[in-house]
């Protein structure tokens, strides 16, 4: 079958893992083993010979995996949650919201059913929605390893265009999302429509006082190689009355936190977009 | 190499295969005649190939094989005598279709669509197929093919009946 028209993917080994420990071991004994998830970036991957695996391990029946829980002070969305799971998710969308808005931005209907949070997390793709969102909530990624289990704070865990500080024996195993009282969130992208990639995203919370913003976080995705935490539009925005156009004015500070060496494109374009994003998702989360 | 048991259209098929194999290939090649899935674009990018994969519409150009092991596949030929994709059919074929290299993967993705959502506004139409490309026709065609579908099925009593699923 193989030689005849058409990208096929590249020979491999493929192992079941029954649980994340055995994942973990037959990573451990492969040169160039790679964890399949949704397969939804890691096919594209394979065909392209972008990667070139020995091993194949599919955490697709890995029980422990699967499913959100009520932690108390936070959520914990298992690795193999899809974005659409996500996206339905009652716990996710009463505790979360803005994880479960991102998830409903992700590429189309057919790739939300089978992507999944974990892979989202560590192909660390800066045109990806989760980044920047699991940025500005303060999520933890959950990695597992050889020594055992850890926690990366997302503002730690994305270090480069599509580099994800996981070891390559280690697996996501999921994503840790704290409660936020009294703050709201909201994502913007563009294009709105998930019909292409995120060209730029900002993902911004307010918490209200007394008619006030009383403190503001703002991230922007795909505007540098990680997701950027734009302070002075942070600060510019703390004490400012509910209305639209200070807070627009003060989006206008991202200037000062898109500072792109190494982006591409146009920097103007860049800073516009940021400038826009970031206004558009406060005045959202604010509801002004 | 892996084995798998793929229930695909109803039919159950055991088989041995290659790691590698994508589903489309699989379904193609070892499973169906021709015309259950199209040939693949390889990019992910048409979305010709969307099949159901235990009742939710996916590419089966980004799944392996292996990956469908102990899963229900159904291609368009499984939709045949389906109530909504019926009608879906035709209207597709009524108002949008000019090649019909797409229309295999639309019509299996407006029924994952309709029976999940079945009165949808313009707008989840467009979202809704968002994976499917037709490339020589109108997207405005085919939401228009969709509504119409979606109206009929009204008509017939799928919305009072309750006929859907809730996803």
């Amino acid at each position: 079958m193989r030689g005849d028209s058409g990208v096929l993917p590249p020979e491999f080994e493929y192992v079941r893992a029954r649980d994340v420990a055995e994942a973990v071991r037959v990573l451990a004994d492969s040169a160039e083993g790679r964890v399949l998830a949704g397969g939804q970036s890691l096919l594209p991957l394979l065909r392209s010979r972008r990667v070139l695996p020995d091993v194949l391990v599919d955490l697709g029946g890995v029980a422990e995996l699967h499913g959100v829980r009520d932690e108390g002070d936070a959520l914990w969305i298992g690795a193999l949650s899809t974005h659409h799971e996500v996206a339905c998710d009652p716990l996710v969308r009463a505790h979360a919201p803005l994880l479960a808005q991102a998830a409903a931005a992700v590429a189309d209907p057919a790739v939300r059913r089978r992507g999944t949070v974990g892979g989202a997390l560590a192909h660390a793709d800066p045109v990806f929605d989760l980044p920047a969102v699991a940025v500005a909530l303060g999520a933890e990624c959950r990695v597992a390893g050889p020594e055992g289990e850890r926690g990366v704070p997302a503002a730690r865990f994305f270090v480069g265009a599509g580099a994800a500080a996981i070891g390559p024996n280690e697996v996501v195993t999921g994503l840790r999302v704290p409660r936020w009282p009294g703050w709201s969130f909201h994502y913007e992208r563009f294009p709105s429509d998930g019909r292409s990639w995120a060209v730029a995203g900002a993902a911004a919370g307010v918490r209200l006082v007394d008619g006030h913003i009383a403190a503001a976080r703002v991230v922007l995705g795909n505007l540098g190689p990680t997701p950027l935490r734009a302070s002075a539009v942070e600060a510019a925005c703390a004490g400012l009355p509910l209305r639209a156009a200070p807070v627009r004015a003060a989006a206008r500070a991202v200037d000062a936190d898109v500072v792109p060496p190494d982006a591409v494109g146009d920097q103007d374009r860049q800073r516009g977009l940021a400038r826009v994003l970031a206004g558009r998702a406060l005045i959202a989360a604010a509801e002004v | 190499m892996p084995d798998i048991g793929v229930t695909v259209d109803g039919v159950r098929h055991d088989d041995e295969v290659e790691a590698w194999l994508p589903l489309a290939r699989y379904l193609r090649e070892r499973v169906g005649g021709g015309g259950v899935v199209p040939p693949e674009c390889e990019t992910a990018e048409c979305g010709g190939c969307t099949v159901l994969v235990d009742g939710a519409a996916v590419k089966s150009c980004l799944m392996l094989a292996v990956q469908a092991d102990g899963c229900a596949v159904t291609t368009v030929e499984g939709l045949a005598d389906d109530l909504v994709a019926r009608p879906l059919a035709r209207a597709l074929r009524r108002h949008a279709q000019r090649c019909a290299r797409c229309l295999p993967g639309l019509v299996v993705a407006a029924t994952d669509l309709l029976r999940n959502r079945p009165d949808p506004s313009e707008q989840e139409i467009h979202e809704g197929l968002a994976g499917v490309r037709c490339r020589c026709g109108d997207d405005a065609d085919v939401v228009r093919a969709v509504r119409a579908a979606a109206d009929s099925l009204g008509v017939w009593g799928t919305r009072q009946t309750g006929v859907r699923e809730v996803g």
